[in-house]
């Protein structure tokens, strides 16, 4: 791969993610005019693409466990408990069973995965009061089925447009198939602070690595693009510090090569 | 619990397309025709199958072909019979033929009528509608069988990614027929040798799509084959399962046919997505994005 004399961009799952979910649209609209008017490449590595499915399969095992919770016994369950017959449509004293469900539900569900499981359950709650509100008789089962269908539907267009921008490259971001550098990965994982609530991970360093590794290999100025701000930009100073490499957020991205 | 549509249920269209299309050739048809005193000489164009018999005679023979070669590539437990539910399965599927009128007569249309390839987009275009109409409904069915059942929720995201396939499958199919159509076929239409060409030019282009799409049908049809027939009694009672459980089903044949299934998707998206880059530009509208959004970015 020859270098770009005017140096080049490896993006973090996190920027993929928002082309395929058609997030920060302005960011990346303005990210893509900008490499294609400068002719600036832009990449994303192995580890990143590794990482990506990861993340999608993870996804999908969180909407199956907290379908599950909700399909399975339990629900029927806690409405027997409370002497009510399981196929009654949905009513005001289903929210207890709600909250506990969700309570249960946060308990076994990582860190990384409760602002997620809140959103759901804003929206679920919310959708539960709009009928009851309304008046309409939806039995548990179906008002649960509209949700699936839903996820369903996303789940579905994500795995497509992951073939398109991953596997395909018919994105402005392309793979590239350097790996991590192991003793640059060691050395940030061992140097980089990791304050209260701004973490770094062994997949934040690998990503990084893997951008190093093209700079040192190809001696092309590389800025290592991520939107997000507690494990990456917030360390983007030590980084610098510790291996030569920025690391910035799209919006900048291009300004520091 | 009804069967899914490529195991018992409806038409495969994707076969029939290919079963259909596959084998069309161009026949040129030359009439002498008395005008103003003078004898002139018009050429039609009419396709025809291959095949010696038609269409709509053969296909039984073609699904009973392809439920054969499922039932020679699925293990099945020992109280199915892969002979019985073959011809079960075939039997199904083309009562359920004879039965829909629409296509039916969709298909005599495509036999019948001359000129182009016109009445093949009119096919394609028949498919594309009956798409949309059951569109929800599919999905809606995806969602019941996954509160009947204990099967993973990737499963069904490859079944419903299927159905969106199949829609980009359409529209890929439609647009190239479309462009040769009215643009190659119409400009030659009196030179047969350039005819013949074009109209094989078209089919050859579009080939690697069907190649791909029959493979990803013909794993999903394997892998429902499996699931129903561990989860029933015999095949009398195939089509009514009240609750699909996977600890029912052997696991590593599962697996397998899940991993094929899933990589036959990533081929057929990968195609469609080469010969036409704007396909699935479409974000489902949700309230659900949100929650995605959070959890992958």
């Amino acid at each position: 791969m020859s270098a770009s004399p005017k140096g080049c961009l490896f993006l973090d799952s996190c920027v993929v993610f928002a082309k395929i979910l058609g997030e920060s649209e302005k960011i990346m609209d303005k990210l893509e005019l900008e490499a294609k008017r400068k002719g600036i490449p832009c990449y994303f590595s192995e580890s990143v693409k590794v990482e990506c499915e990861r993340k999608l399969n993870f996804t999908e095992t969180f909407f199956e466990k907290v379908f599950r919770v909700f399909a399975e016994t339990h629900f029927s369950f806690c409405r027997q408990q409370l002497g009510k017959n399981p196929k009654d449509p949905l009513s005001k004293d289903d929210f207890q069973i709600f909250a506990s469900l969700f309570t249960e539900l946060r308990m076994s569900t990582a860190a990384v995965l409760q602002q997620p499981l809140r959103t759901l359950e804003i929206e679920m709650v919310l959708a539960a009061e709009d009928l009851i509100r309304k008046g309409l008789k939806m039995d548990f089962s179906s008002f649960l089925q509209n949700f699936i269908r839903e996820a369903l539907l996303l789940a579905a267009h994500i795995r497509i447009q992951k073939v398109k921008f991953i596997t395909n490259e018919q994105g402005f971001f392309k793979k590239n198939g350097v790996l991590p550098d192991n003793n640059i990965t060691t050395q940030l994982l061992a140097k980089v602070s990791r304050p209260k609530g701004y973490p770094f991970h062994k997949e934040d360093a690998d990503n990084i690595s893997s951008a190093w590794s093209h700079m040192n290999n190809t001696k092309e100025k590389t800025v290592f693009a991520s939107f997000d701000f507690r494990t990456v930009i917030s360390h983007a100073k030590e980084i610098y510090t510790i291996i030569g490499i920025r690391c910035a957020d799209p919006l900048y991205a291009v300004h520091f090569l | 619990m009804s069967a899914p549509s490529t195991l018992l249920g409806r038409v495969d269209c994707s076969s029939v397309l290919r079963f259909g299309f596959a084998n069309l050739q161009p026949i040129s048809i030359k009439k002498t025709v008395q005008k103003w005193g003078l004898k002139l000489t018009t050429i039609s164009w009419q396709l025809r199958s291959e095949r010696r018999t038609d269409f709509i005679e053969s296909y039984p023979t073609y699904v009973a072909f392809l439920n054969d070669s499922v039932m020679k590539k699925v293990k099945l437990p020992e109280n199915i019979e892969s002979h019985a539910l073959a011809q079960a399965m075939t039997k199904r599927t083309i009562e359920q033929f004879e039965k829909d009128k629409e296509l039916k007569s969709v298909l005599v249309k495509v036999e019948k009528e001359k000129d182009s390839a016109k009445p093949f987009l009119e096919f394609v275009r028949f498919l594309r509608k009956r798409f949309d109409e059951e569109r929800a409904k599919t999905v809606q069915a995806k969602a019941e069988m996954f509160t009947s059942s204990n099967l993973p929720f990737s499963l069904f995201t490859n079944l419903v990614m299927s159905n969106e396939i199949f829609e980009g499958f359409l529209d890929v199919m439609h647009k190239k027929i479309n462009l040769y159509e009215s643009v190659w076929l119409y400009k030659f239409r009196n030179d047969p040798v350039r005819f013949k060409k074009k109209f094989q030019e078209m089919k050859d282009s579009l080939a690697p799509l069907f190649d791909v799409m029959e493979l990803s049908s013909f794993s999903q049809k394997c892998l429902s084959t499996l699931i129903f027939a561990y989860n029933c009694a015999n095949v009398e009672s195939l089509s009514s399962t009240d609750f699909i459980d996977i600890k029912r089903i052997d696991y590593q044949q599962f697996e397998q046919l899940s991993a094929e299934f899933s990589s036959s998707l990533e081929l057929c998206t990968s195609t469609i997505l080469r010969m036409e880059p704007n396909s699935f530009s479409k974000l489902p509208r949700t309230e659900l994005g949100k929650v995605f959004s959070q959890a992958l970015v």
